[in-house]
């Protein structure tokens, strides 16, 4: 009996695991153009299979989380390792306090299985447009750490998206964290719209981190998902929102210009209509929600 | 006869599934798990074009591609190239044209699938491209590109009763809507697989599949007299639903034309995409229905046209036109009835059976157009219903009375006050942005074969050391059904369930029994079975009756002993009286046969079967109406399928088929574009998951009916047919206004609002 395979094996590459930082670029270099990064490979499986790419060598984290893992806070800044997964995020009594919305997105992504394994880098290196842990990071003014042979570089997380499944890594360069500010008094929601209610691509999602005092909003921040080539800020609509008050109508008044700021795409999965139709209603509601959590009438 | 009472009702299933642990455990053996190491691989080469004339094929270059054997075309097969199961209309590989994207037109048969890919990338096709229609309505139009040599109709079907005009005209109001359904994907778990032996006078096929008598058919056509004899051996098959009712046939005949024409054993075997591309699906079918209804809330008449869309070839289209036509009046009784119904060839993927075969789509049709009188009437629709229900003795809108049992109404009435429905029922419109409603549904299912003769052959054997052996050309593929087999021997001769077998159809073993198909197995295979064990439990109540000197009549077999009732002292194991039957030599095999006639139908209207199923689900919905998301907050599914002969089996046909029928109300919709199926993968053709399927209330009406084994009627579609329509009346129930046209995805749902608002 041989092992069956519908389609043809994936073709053959070298698969590394560096112990080090330093063995990670040794091995960059050894392969020259014909690298591929894997972490939880719940994106890169995918695209070996479509043979999308057809990498030389596959390079793995794995053996990286010392380095390239974890979530801690020191200095007013959170910060979550690239390997860290969606399930270890999901349940971080850290991300829970200062990063309530990239919790929220955390424990939707896909299923528990895919949570266990998909990591917070590679979603964000995947870089698709309705990657679900980029509204609440640009939400929350996240940046995110490349780190490459000579050095580090950081950029504010909505810089980093350069188009759809396009970013700002260079050849050689990895994610290695993203930083959150860790503001106390900021509250951060999320929510998605989608076809079913699990292991789906969301159609739109939205995420607002705002501070309010004395019946306020503070410096607020409405981040979009799934409407743009990229996850996008939505400026004019932070803008609004950033002083008004905390009120119904401001609600509406924040969430017409969010509609207005995306720039969806009609495709199989909705039409543009639908989506900016969607940035409203989400985007109110989570205003709403956050004027109810915070007391107000 | 033997004293003991065989009728009464097997209240609860003390034969677990026989396939359960060796499934969970990851055991059993597929067809893709038996390749030995000389295998080839085959792959199909495909249309890109939904119709377009073949000049030339040249397989020169793949030829050449190492590891490549041989490339095979229509030339190559021995017999015919034409099979399907109505009309033989479908090549398997086709020579002169293509009609849609997907169609068969050459194999690659290599020593690898890489091979085998790099084969089929290599064999260049020369088309000439036709003009194509995807429109069902457009097909017949005159000067519509010709898809068939007959043309585009691939047949038609009507009901007549009474006189629909004078009934329309009669009734006080008439209530009017177009309703249509979209294309649903069996999506089972096992892709399409079979495995083909070349043996020196036979060819034996290992596959997945519902029917192997038909895929010997099928394949004694394509291989015709070149082999003499061939041998069709059903791998375990991970769920067909319909959909592997006549694929497999092409399947089958392809791995057999590549391992004749090799003389190696060769493989076919789909990937998701190609699974996608290449069965029939579910039919989409566009309702014109106007309903005629008195004051008093009588149903005076029903006219409708149905268009169904069959796709490239005529798979079973015209059988699953006929289910629909005559089921789509409804579970009602109405006296005049004029329904007309067509179906039409396109150049979009087949659709054949599937699970409800017409009636899922009939039934949404008939269902919301209840609701929609029933709000005209300003009657809730429960009452509606019951004042036009089908009872025992009532005509039935195909003219025939119904006299076997007739549980419709219990159903609805405990339906109704196990959904609480007259305390949830909602009369006026809701508040607030998310706005609940329920609604109700009844669906109407014949036994057996629709509209045509049905029969089942069955052997059951004991062993010399008392096994018990039962043998059918039913396929178990997911439903349970072998375990039911079990359940029926081991109660007719006393045995435990340990003691009875079920062999894995093959055809050089197993009697024909007809197909898997049609909720038919428990029904006509149970009864086949139950013919047999009888006749064995006979020939051993006489071998016993010597043996325990009482009269063979008071043997009752029971706990793997036969005694004589009412005495405790005499009683012959099981096995020991088996000794005794093979010390005289008798024959411990018998077959039996059930038969249902063909049925009577004729200008219109006739008997169809002589029993019928029925269903009544309340489903009750929560609506988004700002993001139109539709959530199924509760289910109630209430049946009457005769005796239960198993409550487990049962209620889990019941909630499989709700759960996929809440996929075809909420999400489930092939998209095709050009011809083009652009959500193939499950990435885009969305199936729920358990976060989508509320807990779901089964209720088991019984009403014992003389047809089937202890009465007991078939289950395993109409758990599907009425979740659609359930749904729909709940959201219209919700919205206050209906939604002709489904799945009820949150855009659709939308728009719907959105639109009814604009018009406001
Ligand atoms: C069934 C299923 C459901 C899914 N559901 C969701 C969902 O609900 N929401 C969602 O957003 N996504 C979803 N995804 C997509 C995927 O799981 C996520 O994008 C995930 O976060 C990817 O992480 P990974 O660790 O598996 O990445 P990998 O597959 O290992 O890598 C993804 C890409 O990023 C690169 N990469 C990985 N790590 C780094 C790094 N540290 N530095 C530089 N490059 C790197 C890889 O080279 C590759 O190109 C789903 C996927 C599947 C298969």
């Amino acid at each position: 009996m041989r092992p069956f395979q519908y389609l043809a094996p994936i073709p053959s590459f070298d698969y590394v695991a560096p112990r080090t930082l330093a063995e990670l670029f040794e091995a960059f270099n050894g392969h020259g153009k014909g690298f591929a990064i894997i972490a939880g490979g719940t994106d890169l499986m995918v695209a070996l299979k479509e043979r999308a790419v057809a990498p030389e060598a596959v390079v793995d984290l794995c053996r990286l989380r010392g380095e390239l893992g974890g979530i801690d806070v020191s200095k007013g800044v959170l910060r979550v390792g690239a390997l860290a997964t969606f399930s270890q995020i999901e349940s971080d009594p850290l991300v829970r306090r200062y990063a309530n919305a990239l919790r929220q997105a955390a424990a939707n992504v896909g299923t528990l299985q895919i949570r266990s394994i998909a990591t917070l880098g590679g979603n964000l290196a995947t870089a698709s447009p309705a990657a679900d842990s980029a509204p609440p990071l640009i939400a929350l003014g996240a940046s995110v750490t490349l780190l490459g042979r000579s050095g580090q570089r950081t950029l504010p997380v909505q810089s980093f998206f350069t188009g759809p499944k396009k970013n700002a890594l260079l050849r050689g360069e990895i994610v290695s964290s993203v930083e959150i500010p860790a503001g106390e008094g900021v509250s951060s929601v999320w929510t998605r719209a989608a076809v079913r209610n699990e292991n789906v691509l969301s159609t739109v999602s939205v995420a607002i981190a705002a501070s309010i005092h004395d019946g306020r909003f503070g410096s607020s921040r409405v981040a979009l998902g799934a409407v743009a080539p990229t996850p996008i800020l939505a400026e004019n609509s932070s803008r609004a929102m950033t002083g008004s008050e905390a009120t119904a109508g401001q609600a509406e008044r924040v969430a017409a210009l969010a509609a207005e700021e995306a720039r969806p795409i009609s495709d199989i999965r909705a039409s543009a209509h639908y989506r900016k139709h969607l940035v409203f209603v989400l985007t109110r509601r989570l205003i709403l929600q956050m004027v109810s959590e915070a007391g107000i009438p | 006869m033997t004293a003991q009472k065989l009728e009464e009702p097997i209240r609860r299933l003390e034969v677990p599934r026989l396939d359960a642990l060796e499934k969970a455990l990851g055991e059993t053996k597929y067809t893709t798990d038996n390749v030995e190491e000389d295998a080839l691989y085959v792959r199909v080469v495909r249309s890109p074009h939904p119709h377009a004339l073949i000049r030339r094929i040249d397989s020169s270059r793949a030829e050449r591609v190492p590891g490549v054997v041989r490339i095979a075309t229509a030339r190559d097969i021995p017999g015919s190239n034409y099979i399907g199961y109505v009309v033989q209309d479908r090549p398997l590989l086709c020579h002169d044209k293509v009609r849609f994207v997907g169609d068969s037109v050459a194999l690659v048969i290599a020593d690898t699938s890489e091979s085998a890919e790099l084969g089929v990338q290599e064999v260049k096709v020369d088309y000439e491209e036709l003009p194509a229609v995807f429109d069902p309505g457009e097909a017949l139009k005159p000067g519509a590109p010709k898809i068939h040599p007959g043309g585009n109709l691939t047949a038609r079907h009507f009901v007549r009763l009474g006189d629909a005009e004078e009934g329309l005209v009669r009734a006080d109001f008439v209530v009017r809507g177009t309703y249509s359904t979209p294309i649903q994907e069996q999506a089972y778990l096992e892709t399409e697989a079979a495995l083909a032996y070349p043996k020196s006078d036979s060819m034996v096929v290992l596959g997945s599949m519902q029917n192997p008598f038909m895929v010997k058919k099928a394949m004694a056509t394509v291989l015709g007299r070149a082999v003499p004899n061939v041998r069709i051996i059903q791998a375990p098959t991970g769920g067909g639903f319909g959909g592997k009712q006549d694929a497999p046939d092409e399947v089958c005949s392809m791995a057999a034309l590549a391992a004749w024409l090799t003389k190696r054993p060769a493989l076919l075997a789909f990937s998701r995409e190609e699974s996608a591309a290449f069965h029939p699906k579910r039919h989409p079918m566009i309702f014109d229905r106007e309903m005629g209804v008195s004051s008093d809330g009588k149903i005076t008449a029903v006219r409708a046209s149905i268009l169904a869309d069959g796709g490239a070839y005529a798979s079973l289209s015209e059988r699953v036109l006929f289910v629909a036509v005559t089921t789509a009046a409804g579970p009602y009784e109405i006296p005049n009835v004029h329904i007309d119904g067509t179906t039409v060839y396109t150049n979009n993927v087949p659709m054949g059976a599937f699970r409800g075969f017409g009636k899922p789509q009939a039934s949404f049709a008939a269902e919301l157009q209840m609701d929609e009188a029933a709000e005209r009437l300003g009657m809730d629709p429960a009452e509606f219903r019951l004042r036009n229900i089908l009872k025992a003795g009532s005509t039935a809108p195909t003219g025939q009375v119904l006299t076997s049992s007739v549980g419709l109404e219990e159903c609805l009435v405990r339906a109704r006050a196990d959904s609480a429905w007259d305390a949830k029922r909602r009369t006026g419109p809701g508040q607030g942005e998310k706005k609940r409603g329920i609604g109700m549904a009844c669906t109407i299912h014949p036994e057996g074969l629709n509209g045509e003769a049905d029969a089942a052959t069955a052997s059951v054997e004991i062993t010399a050391v008392g096994q018990v052996v039962v043998k059918t050309g039913l396929t178990e593929y997911g439903q349970g059904i072998h375990t039911g087999f079990v359940h029926i021997v081991s109660k007719v001769l006393g045995t435990s369930p340990d003691r009875v077998s079920v062999v894995m159809p093959d055809t050089d073993v197993v009697p024909d029994s007809g197909p898997t198909v049609a909720s038919r197995s428990t029904v006509f295979g149970g009864k086949a079975i139950l013919l047999a064990a009888e006749k064995l439990r006979g020939k051993l109540a006489k071998v016993a009756s010597e043996m325990l000197s009482c009269p063979p009549e008071v043997i009752v077999f029971e706990g793997d002993t036969a005694r004589c009732q009412g005495r405790d002292d005499g009683r012959v194991g099981f096995e020991e009286l088996v000794s005794e039957c093979f010390r005289r030599k008798l024959n411990l095999k018998e077959e039996g046969t059930f038969v249902k006639p063909l049925p009577f139908w004729e200008a219109g209207h006739g008997d169809l079967s002589p029993s019928y199923t029925f269903a009544v689900h309340v489903a009750e919905v929560e609506v988004d109406t700002e993001t139109g998301k539709v959530e199924v907050v509760n289910y109630t599914a209430a049946h009457e399928s005769g005796t239960v002969i198993s409550r487990d089996q049962f209620e889990s046909q019941i909630i499989g088929g709700v759960a996929q029928g809440l996929g075809y109300a909420l999400m489930e919709e092939l998209i095709l574009k050009d011809g083009i199926i652009r959500n193939k993968t499950f990435l885009d053709y969305h199936i729920p998951t358990a976060a989508d399927v509320p807990h779901i209330r089964t209720i088991i009406v019984e009403a014992p009916d003389d047809f089937g084994p202890f009465g007991a009627k078939g289950v395993g579609e109409a758990g599907i047919e009425p979740v659609a329509a359930a749904v729909g009346n709940a959201v219209y129930n919700a919205l206050g206004f209906p939604i002709r046209r489904f799945p009820f995805t949150p855009e659709r749902v939308y728009e719907a609002i959105e639109e009814r608002a604009s018009r406001s």
